[in-house]
């Protein structure tokens, strides 16, 4: 949990109105909630640092993500809903922050469920607040990418005498489309809306707790749906190796139960979610920022085991997505993720090439 | 001024000089020196040798590398020459009894005087040897050194014979690599110039364990003894004032790392706590920074930069590996400090970068490391944006880095920026040159980064590492570059990959990039019989693409077929796909049939797989809208109904293309008004910029109701929309919206509303409506048809 330093750090240093302001913003956000969720942990409370207590407390949020997997919980009139479009909606970065950390959790919910025509004015709300956020922070730019060229002679290129080439145009990658306001969720537009919500999560990834991209990844799986354990080589050998006794059958082991088991909770949470439940169409549009947060989560410089099976289970299952919907763009993203992880696997023993020589090779011996 | 002194003494001018001492080793006189040297006239010896001869001990270092040369002149009395290790260094050392016979680190020896034994200090390659002359038999080499066993050989004109060990009452030989191990003295005191320092016995007695080496000549005759685990000073020995202050921080700097290499970070971490590296550094740094005023003092310049520079090596690695240790201890943010300081004590030191020649490897060596860990050790104290600016600043600073260091930064960093969910924001100003390109965010300098090191690869300055590939691969695909990252994989060199992968990642990138031919043709020699015919992928992708076409559905089929035979196993689960392919294949083959019989026939085969599909997929909306596609081409319009309604309940409505079928089959139906319905119900669903084909749906639809008069107030809602569409910046700003591709063009607007008009005999306004259609388009059958009728 190296990360957790970052948010106290930037408090402590500028004890500015500011940020007491923001401090007595989340004591009174934590006031507000304890209505809706109930008794809340002391640790929150009491804590000196209330914005990274919501943010982090790992009560809390089993709390309000179990609230959030309660079947009428997208309804406009949800109190919790509610609180987190308001908290959100109070700009002080800090507790848009713990906004962003059910992100996972709400789109999750949200696209899942937006085949049952269950009210979800509620989480449309928050989506549609965070969407808003991006396009004012954005001012309704696109985000485009010049896909650079050798030719040209950059900062990193060796010899520093500048080339005169104007032949060859760069090519222009659009990112992320220009955005224009939204007031209410239209369906066709529901994918974009989370796609850019999710561009947002990517922005601020690195302050957000391991949980919430743990929840983020096992809702891959869902979307997804398809099982991708036909695809995980490294552990399918393992497998192979420890258990040879129990014959067949453990080729589909633990992952595939672990990512049945969150089908399985979705279900029995939002009974709504039919006989697999959950699969969603997943156009370009979200699924570019699905990938961008995918890769932070598999080679992101957080280090968590928990969070790398997730990642790679999801990885494994939208590969398999991407090769059942024949998307070129996504097999080869996908696909050179799982090869990535399949180098890292087989390359732990590595050399440091930090570590000095060892001293046996160091001695002058006679 | 002494260096200069010693290279006269030694009578070696250069390095050409020691190598040759060295290769001639011991073809002159040697005898006749030994015999001097029996009888004790050293003088007379020492010039004998001065002439050129030399007593060369060839140590054969068991350890891979090292080739120890030994010029001895004089042994134990006079002065002792010794080239160890890379001749090609020069690194010479000496002794001169009763004079102090160097700076410490000049030429790296020192003598100490203390119950009449002489002890030498040599430095070589970060390694202090101590050297003990024991000056005749009456005094015991071992005790003077402690005590251990040489094992080297003595090379007298070819004939080897071994060295004497030397009794070895309280040394044990380490392993087969010939390291010595010698175990003595519990309570050695070191005392270092005024300081005197206690250290511990474990610790720096444990050092001269793990390394002893001995050097004795046989018979006892002269003996002298290397100790290269340096600080073994015996009780009461006191290291001359030469030695007092620089020692200090070097004595530690070697003993701290003889610590660290045995694996007592902490230890370690002790010895090396006591370095002040800003007093070492200021004290270092003038002999870097001052100029030289002539050619004449060249040599001398240069003899004191080498010292020098053995001095920062010694302690700027000592910082670096405190860093290490702080980093094993889990202290990371403080081993991120020290890695700093390193560089800021390296950048003080070389004001204009490290220049390519005049360095030393250990202290380039020691440098690279730490340009290279620093970030990672940000990275690890979770501090991003120093991260970002470590790497910045190894990269684009002058460190003399070589490829392999560079590479390994510029991987790093590369995967940094795309994976870390930090934005580096643009690099400092001072970084950018005129007319060059500035990476503007972190997915740009990615694959810039990402690009160079390709480009590296195939130059053959480092060797080929597949993650880049996989990194690059997938920074492009997010941005849809697929045709540059074509590019890519066509420079790859040959030998990397089998050319059926290649053909086949070559493949999905034209596909991705919409140029299904060339990919189809790419798949056609992977899927040739010769290669892989039954590779799933492949196979896959070349289905789709001629499902795409109905020209080449008939080889899709074909392809479809292979797919549903080989799906077996683990990837049973793409039957369902294969299934699928073959199902549109065979429907769009039937679009070009012969005949009305083998068009039903081909579309019945469709239906079924399709249906079949839907076993192995009853989830996948995709395959529900093509089976209602596929009903409806039928005729079989309740099905398709049926279809059409599923896929925009299971999409939640989010795909257009369902609410246009829908809307199709029923006015296919004739069902207009329930059409116009689903379709004002699509438009509601829709923003505005997408409305296009749905307005012009519903054009149709009023026409077909006979309300034109609504026809042409839809058809100039359409007309704006397409106007304004044209009018605003394009490909920015729908490039990825699902509507690209049926977009409404404005001459077929035009067209339209000019055969609405002229069904109401408003020739006028039809009229007005083909200008504008001619004007966009010239020669269009349908306009000149329509002209004609008014």
């Amino acid at each position: 949990m190296s990360e957790i330093q970052t948010i106290p750090e930037t408090i402590a240093s500028n004890p500015d109105s500011s940020c007491l302001n923001s401090i007595s913003k989340a004591q009174s956000a934590i006031q507000s909630l304890s209505p809706i969720l109930g008794p809340l942990p002391p640790s929150l409370s009491s804590s000196d640092n209330p914005p990274f207590s919501l943010l982090h407390d790992p009560h809390l949020a089993s709390a309000i993500s179990s609230h959030l997997r309660q079947p009428n919980s997208g309804a406009g009139d949800n109190n919790l809903c509610r609180w987190l479009y308001d908290t959100f909606q109070s700009s002080d970065p800090n507790l848009q922050l713990v906004v962003l950390r059910f992100l996972p959790i709400i789109a999750g919910i949200y696209l899942s469920r937006a085949a049952f025509r269950k009210p979800l004015a509620g989480f449309e709300a928050v989506l549609l607040a965070l969407y808003a956020h991006e396009t004012t922070s954005r001012g309704g730019q696109s985000i485009t990418v010049h896909i650079p060229d050798l030719s040209h002679s950059s900062l990193y290129h060796e010899s520093k005498v500048p080339i005169k080439n104007n032949a060859t145009g760069l090519n222009l990658a659009v990112i992320s489309p220009s955005l224009e306001p939204l007031g209410t969720v239209r369906s066709t537009k529901r994918a974009r809306i989370v796609g850019v919500a999710l561009e947002l999560y990517y922005s601020k990834i690195s302050l957000m707790p391991i949980g919430s991209k743990i929840d983020f990844c096992e809702f891959c799986v869902i979307w997804a749906g398809q099982d991708g354990e036909m695809f995980n080589w490294g552990e399918a050998h393992e497998k192979e190796d420890s258990s040879k006794l129990s014959e067949q059958g453990n080729g589909d082991g633990e992952e595939s139960v672990c990512s049945s088991e969150v089908v399985m909770g979705n279900r029995s949470v939002g009974e709504e979610c039919e006989e697999k439940g959950g699969r969603i169409p997943l156009p370009w549009e979200l699924l570019q920022p699905v990938l961008r947060v995918l890769g932070h989560c598999l080679m992101g410089p957080t280090e968590s085991k928990e969070l790398n099976g997730a990642a790679w289970a999801a990885c494994r299952s939208l590969y398999a997505r991407a090769l059942h919907d024949v998307n070129p763009q996504a097999i080869l993203a996908t696909g050179s993720l799982l090869k990535l992880g399949k180098m890292a696997a087989e390359s732990n023993g590595d050399s440091d090439p930090s570590e000095i020589l060892d001293s046996k090779s160091l001695v002058i011996t006679l | 001024m002494f260096g200069s002194r010693w290279r006269e003494f030694s009578g070696l001018q250069d390095d050409m000089a020691v190598r040759e001492v060295y290769a001639n080793g011991l073809s002159m006189k040697t005898s006749e020196v030994e015999a001097k040297l029996d009888e004790g006239n050293i003088h007379e010896a020492e010039s004998s040798l001065r002439e050129g001869l030399s007593l060369n001990f060839e140590v054969d270092a068991i350890s891979r590398s090292h080739t120890l040369s030994w010029e001895v002149l004089d042994p134990g009395k006079r002065w002792v020459e010794s080239n160890i290790g890379k001749l090609e260094n020069g690194i010479s050392s000496r002794v001169e009894l009763g004079r102090l016979a160097s700076r410490w680190w000049w030429i790296p020896m020192s003598r100490l005087l203390g119950n009449g034994r002489k002890w030498w200090f040599v430095q070589l390659e970060g390694l202090v040897i101590n050297s003990n002359g024991a000056r005749s038999k009456e005094q015991e080499p071992e005790r003077a050194i402690g005590s251990g066993v040489g094992i080297a050989k003595f090379d007298s004109r070819g004939s080897t014979s071994a060295l004497s060990s030397l009794p070895a009452n309280r040394a044990e030989k380490l392993g087969q690599e010939g390291l010595l191990a010698s175990d003595t003295g519990e309570e050695e005191t070191m005392v270092l110039g005024e300081r005197s320092t206690s250290i511990s016995p474990g610790l720096e007695w444990a050092m001269s364990s793990n390394s002893m080496l001995d050097l004795l000549p046989n018979e006892g005759r002269e003996g002298h003894v290397v100790d290269h685990s340096m600080l073994g000073v015996d009780q009461g020995v006191e290291l001359s004032c030469a030695m007092k202050y620089r020692c200090h921080e070097e004595a530690r700097a070697l003993l701290g790392r003889l610590e660290y290499q045995r694996g007592n970070v902490e230890g370690a971490l002790r010895v090396f706590d006591g370095i002040d590296l800003q007093a070492a550094i200021q004290r270092l740094q003038p002999s870097f920074t001052e100029k030289r005023p002539s050619r004449r003092s060249r040599s001398r310049t240069e003899s004191l930069h080498t010292v020098s520079q053995h001095a920062v090596s010694l302690v700027l690695e000592a910082i670096y590996l405190k860093a290490k240790s702080l980093e094993k201890l889990g202290r990371v943010t403080e081993a991120a400090q020290e890695c700093k300081s390193v560089l800021d004590a390296v950048e003080r030191i070389f004001h204009h970068g490290i220049p390519d020649v005049l360095v030393d490897n250990k202290l380039q060596e020691t440098v690279s490391k730490a340009v290279e860990l620093l970030p990672e050790l940000w990275k690890g104290a979770s501090c991003y944006q120093e991260a970002m600016s470590a790497y910045r600043r190894a990269l684009l600073s002058q460190w003399n880095l070589d490829n392999e260091y560079c590479a390994r930064i510029q991987k790093e960093f590369a995967v940094f920026l795309l994976y870390s969910g930090v934005e580096a924001g643009p690099p400092s100003l001072a970084a950018q040159i005129d007319g060059s390109y500035v990476p503007r965010n972190n997915l740009e300098e990615a694959i810039l980064l990402l690009m160079i090191l390709l480009r590296k690869c195939y130059l053959g300055k480092i060797k080929w590492d597949p993650s880049v590939l996989e990194h690059f691969t997938f920074a492009l695909s997010l941005c849809c570059q697929t045709s540059v990252l074509a590019m890519q994989l066509e420079e790859v060199l040959p030998g990397i990959f089998h050319r059926v992968d290649r053909w086949n990642a070559l493949a999905l990138c034209y596909t991705g990039a919409g140029q299904n031919i060339a990919a189809l043709n790419l798949l056609r020699k992977s899927l040739h019989k010769h290669e892989k015919p039954g590779d799933l992928m492949a196979l896959l992708l070349a289905a789709k693409i001629c499902s795409e076409d109905s020209l080449l559905a008939s080889e899709g089929v074909e392809y479809a077929r292979r797919l549903i035979m080989n799906a077996q196993g683990v990837d049973v689960h793409l039957k369902g796909v294969g299934l699928r392919m073959l199902g549109l294949c065979l429907g769009k083959q039937a679009k070009v049939a012969s005949s009305d019989l083998e068009r039903s026939y081909l579309q019945s085969e469709a239906l079924k797989s399709l249906e079949e599909a839907i076993a192995f997929e009853c989830d996948n909306p995709d395959l529900i809208f093509e089976l209602g596609v596929q009903y409806a081409e039928h005729r079989n319009l309740n099905a398709a109904l049926r279809c059409a309604k599923q896929f925009i309940d299971a999409t939640g409505g989010s795909l257009l293309k369902g609410w246009r079928l829908l809307a199709l089959v029923l006015s296919a139906q004739r069902r207009f008004s329930e059409a116009e319905v689903v379709t004002d119900a699509a438009l509601d669903e829709t923003a505005k910029w997408e409305q296009g084909p749905l307005l012009r749906m519903k054009a149709k639809l009023k026409i077909s109701q006979s309300l034109p008069v609504d026809a042409v107030e839809t058809y100039s809602f359409l007309l704006a929309l397409v106007q304004a569409q044209r009018k605003s910046f394009g490909p920015l700003r729908s490039s990825l919206s699902q509507a690209e591709n049926d977009k409404v063009s404005e001459f077929e607007v035009w067209q339209g509303l000019a055969n609405l008009y002229t069904s109401l005999s408003h020739w006028n306004d039809a009229e007005i409506c083909l200008e504008k259609a001619r004007a966009l388009k010239q020669y269009s059958a349908a306009t000149l048809h329509t002209e004609g009728k008014t």
